[in-house]
């Protein structure tokens, strides 16, 4: 049982990466939105994974549900100019790789050196077992309650700035 | 508390009565009246016990109560110099108002944070208001280039600061001001992401007040942003954003200051130098504005480096930004005359209309820090601080700047008084109301006023 | 340990082959139900009353040619169909299908995966379905399938939004997301204590949310012949189309089956604790009952598919954003206030 949840993992977790990667190297646009699917779906599993059933499928909803399928929508309607489909070049590529790999090796080091059982909040999460859903409706109800409120105000101010960028144009 | 449901209130308000038929004076008059409703309410919770709300999410306290007011007076003065702009918005006029009303909520919730959750999302209520108003300008194409580039750098650095947000959160189990800051003063040894998730915020937070490095956005967004549009940011956000940035490293992380000091001294010594430097050859005035306000925002960091004397900070800020927007609502004016808002359209200034080219002269002087304006004293106070916490390179690199600076300042001066305008020029009108003329004038002697007894302001908090 | 596994796997193999053959036997239920509509015969020659006119069809399907045209992307073309089908089939994972059968003294229950955000996974899987139609329609290179592909799109997007905020109404009652534990609370009352009593209007903007998100007559403007030729199935063939075809009818079958469980107390049937039996009849009546159901909800979907003439976009997109957002949050808005005044 333990070594099939590995499988599972490695699996979800490669996914996860080389998804991206492709995402990042790729010049068809049109590949790279939808090998950021993959990635989606990957990381909605390893949250699924870190037992936040609720992020994950809510990440699954959101992300792939909404937002992918705008950047699709988008992507399919302006991939191409003419009859010349449009590549997306890659330039600094390397001080990108450098500087890339220069964060990755500080999160890498630090992760090493992080002991997780000294952290006394990982082990107060790991007692909350089980379904998680309703300690996230509590918690934003009452402790995150301003927060909550106020994202509406950040909403808002989205959906207020997306109908005055489509409306009409000043003559 | 009260501030920000009432702003909040003000912008529904506003979006509601843009279904009916209503002037643009009222319009103006209810974001005027909700704006000075909201002061009032902001003030009178001046030096009370400080008070938390909403499970202390925010916690406001005198600091707070003052940057609170700084920003609501600033915009409101730069809403009254503002008419030009307003007068000119033909779709959606109340949508705009109630962008800024919003944006407003969004500072006051970075001021009076008490969580860090809070913080991050008053910076993006602030920060998409800000995406939006840059590109107001539809027909114009560098205003959309400004939107679109402000959104993808803001998008990034909003990535940034809540990775760092997050590792902070790792290492301290807290989102809360106080537990963040029992962790670092705790003793224990600190975990290796609590310092990546410093740095982290810190890159987050320089690239929204636009330090150096990390200033790449500011010159081409507050050049293409509609010229309101820059005044509000290079001064209203400014101070919400430097309000955010000491309250945050002062009570969180000052206990670990030896950790991070070098980091930002060389980020204050880049932003002053980028700053001026850039600054030199530029020939349009309102890219000067924009280099000079990544200038000054070195200054301003300097008060994050030495990490205390919020006052200083409080004092830079004011003086900063009546100065600057004296001096947008001067460029507006002749921007709208001349077609653009090259050094050239000022020649000969102050034989066309003297009050115009006098109240440019002031705050040039002012940004300069000319003895006699406030941003003399403001620049005093900081250095003097800074000096005093040891920083001698510092000091000496931002004098050496401010006189660079001293040069291109005056280049405005000089098209002003000693050029003269062309033929063409002498007969631009500038239209501007009355109400207009007292306020700027209000302002010209603010930065007089504010430089020769500076206690008015200094040492309230 | 291994009995569960084995049954669990029994089980996903057989609601796998049930889902296909309701979909199978719906299509050939779906010309008959036209023909009968229509003053005609429907298909009568394959076998007696045409009941093998499905195999014939699927038969047909299979060996046509397969065509993928020069211009097409070739991966992405081939995904499509897969992805639609794959995607259809997901959402019964989580289905309570039945309450337990009682094997040996093991407790079986009748459902793949109770998850407890199972509502949740509804909606993930409902989002991911509208990739294939838009992967296919891309790939195709071909306007009409484009404009079908888009037109699928963003009719999915505005339909989950009201969709998604006549479920919140349902979860402020059931103050759970849990398909098996909204089946359960449904059984008071002799097995009528069913949901669509306590939200008819939420029902109502959730079967018409259905309709958009199957694609189905009044929505199918992604595949509207008179404009589209065939929509964002233009360019293909043989099995492919058929693997689109199909995949409506599988999901016409699924979201039956989640209406029926979220509204229609499931696999609750009246005074099904009051006869007496056992555990297992009882469980296996519940099917049955689930199956009549979705069987009546099945035939719904066709009824109005030969009643109710095709919306225009404009129209439908109104309907979506203007009339039945408000209405979801009104819902809301009062299951709120009625949820308050019973506390």
């Amino acid at each position: 049982m333990y070594l099939l949840q590995e499988i599972i993992f490695v699996f979800f977790t490669l996914l996860t990466l080389v998804s991206a990667v492709y995402m990042a190297i790729t010049t068809n646009v049109i590949y790279a939105a939808f090998s950021l699917l993959l990635t989606f779906i990957g990381v909605a599993a390893l949250y699924i994974f870190a037992s936040a059933e609720f992020i994950g499928l809510t990440q699954i909803m959101i992300y792939i549900g909404g937002i992918l399928i705008l950047i699709v929508f988008g992507v399919m309607l302006t991939n191409k100019v003419g009859n010349q489909p449009i590549r997306a070049k890659s330039i600094n590529t390397v001080s990108g790789l450098l500087l890339s790999s220069a964060l990755f090796t500080l999160l890498m080091n630090s992760i090493m050196e992080i002991n997780f059982s000294k952290l006394p909040w990982i082990k107060n999460g790991l007692m909350v077992s089980g379904n998680t859903t309703p300690i996230i409706g509590v918690n934003l109800m009452t402790q995150y309650l301003l927060p909550f409120e106020i994202i509406a105000v950040l909403l808002l101010v989205a959906l207020l700035g997306a109908s005055l960028i489509a409306g009409r144009k000043d003559n | 508390m009260i501030t920000l449901v009432i702003l909040a209130l003000v912008g529904l308000f506003l979006m509601i009565a843009g279904l009916f038929d209503i002037s643009r004076k009222a319009v103006f008059g209810v974001a005027m009246t909700g704006m000075v409703a909201a002061l009032a309410g902001n003030l009178y919770m001046w030096d009370k016990v400080p008070m938390a709300y909403f499970n202390r999410m925010i916690l406001i306290d005198n600091y707070d109560v003052a940057f609170i007011t700084a920003v609501l007076g600033v915009s409101m003065f730069l809403f009254l110099l503002s008419e030009n702009y307003f007068g000119k918005i033909q779709n959606y006029l109340t949508e705009h108002y109630a962008l800024y009303m919003f944006s407003l909520v969004g500072m006051i919730a970075m001021i009076s944070f008490n969580n860090l959750v809070m913080l991050f999302i008053g910076i993006e209520i602030l920060s998409v208001s800000l995406y939006i108003l840059a590109g107001s300008e539809k027909n114009n194409l560098s205003s959309n280039e400004a939107s679109l580039k402000y959104f993808l750098m803001g998008a990034f650095a909003t990535g940034i600061l809540l990775m760092g947000i997050t590792l902070i959160y790792g290492a301290s189990g807290s989102f809360y001001l106080s537990g963040i800051e029992q962790y670092f003063t705790s003793g224990n040894e600190l975990s290796p992401i609590a310092y990546i998730g410093m740095f982290l915020v810190l890159v987050g937070m320089s690239f929204k007040v636009s330090v150096a490095p990390f200033h790449f956005w500011t010159p081409d967004v507050y050049d293409g942003s509609p010229t309101f549009v820059t005044a509000f940011m290079s001064t209203v956000v400014k101070i919400a954003g430097f309000a955010a940035f000491f309250k945050l490293f002062y009570i969180c992380f000052s206990s670990v200051i030896h950790y991070w000091v070098e980091v930002v001294s060389v980020l204050v010594i880049l932003t002053v130098t980028i700053g001026a430097m850039t600054a030199i050859t530029q020939k349009s005035v309102k890219r000067l504005l924009a280099y000079s306000s990544v200038s000054h925002a070195g200054y301003m960091l300097m008060v994050v480096l030495v990490g205390a004397d919020a006052d200083n900070l409080m004092f830079y800020v004011v003086a900063y930004s009546i100065s600057s927007i004296v001096a947008f609502s001067v460029l507006m004016l002749v921007q709208e005359a001349a077609g653009n808002a090259e050094i050239t359209s000022f020649e000969g200034l102050a034989k066309v209309n003297p009050l115009l080219g006098f109240a440019m002269t002031v705050s040039m002087l002012s940004l300069a820090g000319i003895p006699l304006t406030a941003g003399f004293m403001a620049k005093v106070y900081i250095l003097t601080s800074v000096f005093n916490a040891g920083h001698g390179i510092v000091v000496l690199v931002a004098i050496l700047t401010a006189m660079v600076g001293i040069y291109y300042y005056f280049k405005v001066i000089i098209a002003i008084y000693f050029k003269t305008a062309t033929e063409e020029r002498k007969l631009f009108t500038y239209n501007s109301s009355s109400l207009f003329k007292i306020v700027l004038f209000i302002g010209i002697i603010a930065i007089i006023v504010l430089g020769i007894c500076p206690d008015i302001i200094h040492n309230l908090i | 340990m291994t009995i569960d596994i084995i049954f669990k796997l029994i089980l996903i193999a057989s609601i796998f082959g049930l889902s296909l053959v309701t979909a199978m036997y719906s299509t050939l239920a779906e010309r008959k139900f036209a023909g009968f509509f229509q003053d005609r015969l429907g298909p009568d020659r394959a076998g007696p009353y045409g009941l093998f006119q499905p195999l014939a069809d699927g038969l047909k399907l299979l060996t046509k040619e397969e065509i993928i045209p020069e211009s097409a992307n070739t991966f992405l073309f081939l995904a499509g169909p897969s992805l639609a089908m794959l995607t259809a089939c997901m959402t019964s994972a989580v289905i309570p299908w039945g309450t337990y059968i009682e094997v040996d003294g093991h407790k079986l229950p009748l459902q793949v995966a109770d998850i407890n955000v199972g509502i949740l996974f509804v909606f993930g899987v409902v989002s991911l379905g509208v990739y294939g139609v838009m992967i296919g329609g891309w790939a195709s290179n071909n306007k009409f399938s484009l404009l079908g592909a888009i037109r699928g799109a963003s009719q999915n997007i505005s339909y989950e939004i009201s969709m998604g905020l006549s479920i919140i109404a349902l979860v402020m009652i059931t103050g759970s997301l849990s398909m098996r534990e909204i089946t359960d609370q449904q059984s008071g009352f002799h097995g009528m204590n069913w949901y669509v009593i306590k939200q008819p209007l939420g029902f109502l903007i959730f079967l018409i949310c259905s309709f958009a998100e199957t694609n189905r007559t009044p929505f199918d403007l992604p595949e509207c012949e008179t404009e589209l030729v065939g929509g964002y199935h233009t360019e293909y063939s043989s099995m492919k189309l058929g693997f689109y075809l199909f995949a409506e009818y599988i999901n016409m079958f699924i979201s039956s089956a989640v209406m029926a469980t979220l509204y229609f107390g499931g696999y609750n049937f009246p005074f099904m604790h009051d006869l007496g039996l056992s555990q297992n009849v009882v469980a296996m009546l519940g099917v049955g009952a689930l199956f009549i159901k979705i069987l009546l909800f099945i035939f719904f979907f066709m009824w109005v598919r030969w009643t109710v003439p095709r919306f225009r976009y404009d129209q439908l997109m109104r309907l979506g954003w203007q009339v039945l957002i408000p209405l979801a949050i009104l819902n809301i808005i009062i299951t709120g206030g009625v949820v308050l005044f019973f506390q």
